[in-house]
């Protein structure tokens, strides 16, 4: 078990890699793994397998640390829908006051709940969307993009051109263009070290919220009203 | 140079002729794996260290071959050289307390 364990975190850790360098790497740790399972250091293989999975290749930029990062970027993201029930409650309760002081004066007082509700909820939604757009500015930038660096004239493909943006998550999850030719192999790379963690949880989120939508939206069947047949 | 790529190259300088493989030089440096792999591709991209498959057959001796490293000539004279230098600008130890901390330590 533990060993099947160690080998799907080196499947991560070699992901972390450039391709062309992922081969020969996965070879080299299976090795090193067998030892250690041969003598049954189990903790020791556990290790040095979370180890590679928990680091990046630093191929790009030195030693770094990405758990910090992922989750300055991932906290805000899983508090999203607490901050939308926030923004429903406020508004039901801005609704209610403001229905209730109208239906002493007016008689369609009433009409108004559900256009009032609408446009609260639509503006404190429009209130989250720059708060999100605030907070998620003030991070570095995940995906190095702009002009690549020159050295000694040669380009150092340590950037991706933003053009292929819209393709970025079905890039880290398949690491494919898609036939494509942006991004290329290199920009593939960068794009998928970067961006490890959030489209596998986008993928594990995903099919959930879409399930329960459609489910939770489809009318449930219900029996149909017997009728009544009068006797006699 | 980062102390973890000092690390590295002591213990390769060490015995330069021998060759090591990774789990070796981990225990060696005490660096774990995650930080050992990027400084080892970091240096072969120096051309610093040579990598080298271990020459058995898989099947005969009923294990995957590992990677040995080893460091080239250049990366012999250019460690011993960058090592000199990290110790040249190291402080130097606090002999008025009898000097047996080890250097950098912290005084408690």
């Amino acid at each position: 078990m533990s060993r099947r364990v160690a080998r799907l975190l080196l499947a991560v850790a070699a992901r972390r890699w450039p391709a062309e360098l992922r081969n020969e790497l996965r070879r080299e740790w299976a090795a090193e793994l067998h030892t250690l399972a041969a003598g049954r250091q189990h903790v020791r293989m556990l290790r040095f397998a979370a180890s590679l999975a928990a680091r990046r290749s630093g191929v790009e930029a030195g030693d770094r640390t990405p758990l910090g990062r992922w989750v300055s970027r991932a906290v805000p993201l899983l508090l999203a829908p607490t901050a939308g029930v926030a923004v429903v409650a406020v508004a039901l309760v801005l609704t209610s006051i403001v229905v209730h002081q109208l239906s002493w004066h007016v008689a369609w007082a009433y009409d108004l709940q559900l256009p009032l509700l609408t446009v609260l909820v639509g503006s404190g939604a429009a209130g989250l969307a720059v708060v999100a757009h605030r907070l998620a500015g003030r991070l570095p930038s995940a995906v190095p993009t702009g002009p690549e660096t020159v050295v000694d004239g040669v380009p150092q493909g340590d950037t991706v051109d933003p053009v292929s943006a819209p393709l970025w998550l079905l890039v880290a999850w398949t690491d494919s263009a898609l036939g494509l030719p942006r991004p290329t192999g290199a920009e593939i790379f960068r794009i998928t070290d970067v961006l490890v963690p959030l489209p596998h949880f986008y993928l594990a989120v995903t099919p959930y919220a879409v399930v329960w939508t459609i489910r939770a939206t489809r009318a449930r069947p219900t029996a149909a009203p017997a009728l009544a047949v009068a006797s006699g | 140079m980062t102390i973890q790529v000092a690390r590295v190259l002591a213990a390769l300088l060490t015995e330069p002729e021998t060759e090591r493989y990774g789990l070796d030089l981990m225990a060696m440096t005490e660096l774990p794996s995650g930080t050992l792999y990027p400084v080892l591709h970091r240096l072969r991209a120096a051309g610093w260290l040579a990598a080298e498959w271990e020459p058995v057959d898989p099947a005969a001796v009923g294990r995957p071959a590992r990677r040995y490293y080893r460091l080239t000539a250049e990366g012999v004279v250019a460690a011993r050289q960058a090592l000199a230098e990290l110790r040249s600008i190291a402080p130097e130890p606090d002999r008025g307390r009898g000097g047996i901390e080890p250097s950098g330590a912290p005084a408690w």
